[in-house]
């Protein structure tokens, strides 16, 4: 097995703490831009009109016009 | 000890004419690595020392893995050390923009092939200037993909142009700003505890490095920078509700959301803030 080179001193921490902010803001963009992009695919380009959550049955409704 | 699998996954791509060095931040000393500001020395063996001092000199990536070649030490250990030095952001390199064009060609070509490269860290002492500039730098992707669906938003119908832009450019505005205001409560919180606290950033991560903290201070810090992360964004939020924007207020309270989700304790702050808590459990004098 090869030998690490480096023994990294305990006094200084290097982790970035606020990778969990900027990637659960993406995820949250990009699961948006899901569901702008399948209403798009199921109305055609300017066909929807809304896109709701109905929490009661758990199903996203898009509203075509 | 193994070679560290995690310092080498942050190796990042280098071309042979790359000129690499260290940072001024660093010290090659008889027993290793010093980081001055951190206080910190990082033990270095005999063989990695001989590396360490030619990249104190400018010098290139070939010569560099020449070196390495020469002193027996393998890619897989090189690599490793490249990442470790990555990681604290003691790594420089300078590349001519002929440079840039062919290794964003490979690094292209390789990522068809399923290897991806972490980008260089970029670490400076925190002014106004640059935590603004990390800030941005952390967080283009989430602003380069708002802007892509609020267009597709729009172009779509589902949105009208005011209110694409209101979310858009309040959304973006709003996390950008809050998570700069986070990072100055890091930096306050540490310098009044005497330390002199540097950015790192690397791709999407973020953070403020400093020396070890008093656990009290240590709570304090990880406390501060979510607190006022989200207060900014409740007042912006409360203000839009007031002004009838609240689609832009929903977007608001979705972003504290997010800081108030660093506090859970797995990861970031949240984790800071249990270890000192501990810490403070298991030292109730200090």
């Amino acid at each position: 097995m090869q030998t690490s080179l480096i023994i990294p001193s305990q006094l200084t921490n290097y982790s970035t703490k606020e990778a969990g902010p900027i990637i659960v803001a993406l995820a949250f963009v990009i699961a948006v831009g899901g569901f702008v992009a399948a209403a798009i695919v199921l109305c055609g380009w300017r066909g929807a009109k809304q896109i709701g959550v109905n929490w009661t049955h758990k199903k996203v409704e898009i509203v075509c016009r | 000890m193994p070679v560290a699998a995690r310092f080498a996954r942050d190796c990042p791509f280098l071309l042979e004419s790359d000129q690499l060095s260290l940072s001024r931040d660093f010290a090659v000393q008889k027993n290793g690595l010093a980081d001055i500001p951190m206080g910190a020395v990082h033990q270095v063996r005999t063989p990695g020392r001989a590396l360490l001092l030619a990249l104190g000199n400018t010098t290139t990536y070939a010569h560099v893995a020449d070196l390495a070649g020469r002193q027996g030490i393998s890619d897989g250990q090189l690599c490793e050390l490249l990442g470790f030095l990555n990681t604290i952001g003691a790594l420089e390199r300078r590349r001519t923009p002929a440079g840039h064009c062919r290794a964003a060609g490979m690094q292209c070509i390789h990522l068809l092939l399923g290897t991806r490269y972490v980008p260089m860290t970029w670490r400076r002492v925190p002014t106004w200037p640059t935590l603004v500039l990390g800030t941005l730098r952390a967080t283009w992707p989430v602003t380069v993909a708002t802007t892509a669906v609020c267009v597709l938003a729009v172009g779509g119908g589902l949105l009208s142009l005011r209110t694409g832009l209101s979310i858009g450019s309040g959304g973006i505005g709003a996390f950008i700003g809050s998570l700069f205001v986070h990072e100055v409560m890091h930096v306050v919180v540490a310098r009044r505890s005497n330390t002199e606290p540097h950015i790192l950033q690397l791709g999407m991560r973020l953070g403020i490095i400093h020396q070890s903290l008093q656990p009290k201070a240590e709570a304090l810090s990880a406390l501060a920078g979510p607190s006022a992360g989200c207060i900014v964004c409740i007042v912006a939020a409360a203000i839009c509700s007031l002004a009838d924007l609240d689609p832009v207020a929903i977007v608001l309270a979705a972003v504290a959301c997010f800081h108030v989700g660093s506090l859970l304790p797995w990861y970031g702050d949240g984790a800071s803030l249990y270890k000192a808590l501990r810490r403070r459990r298991l030292e109730p004098f200090s």
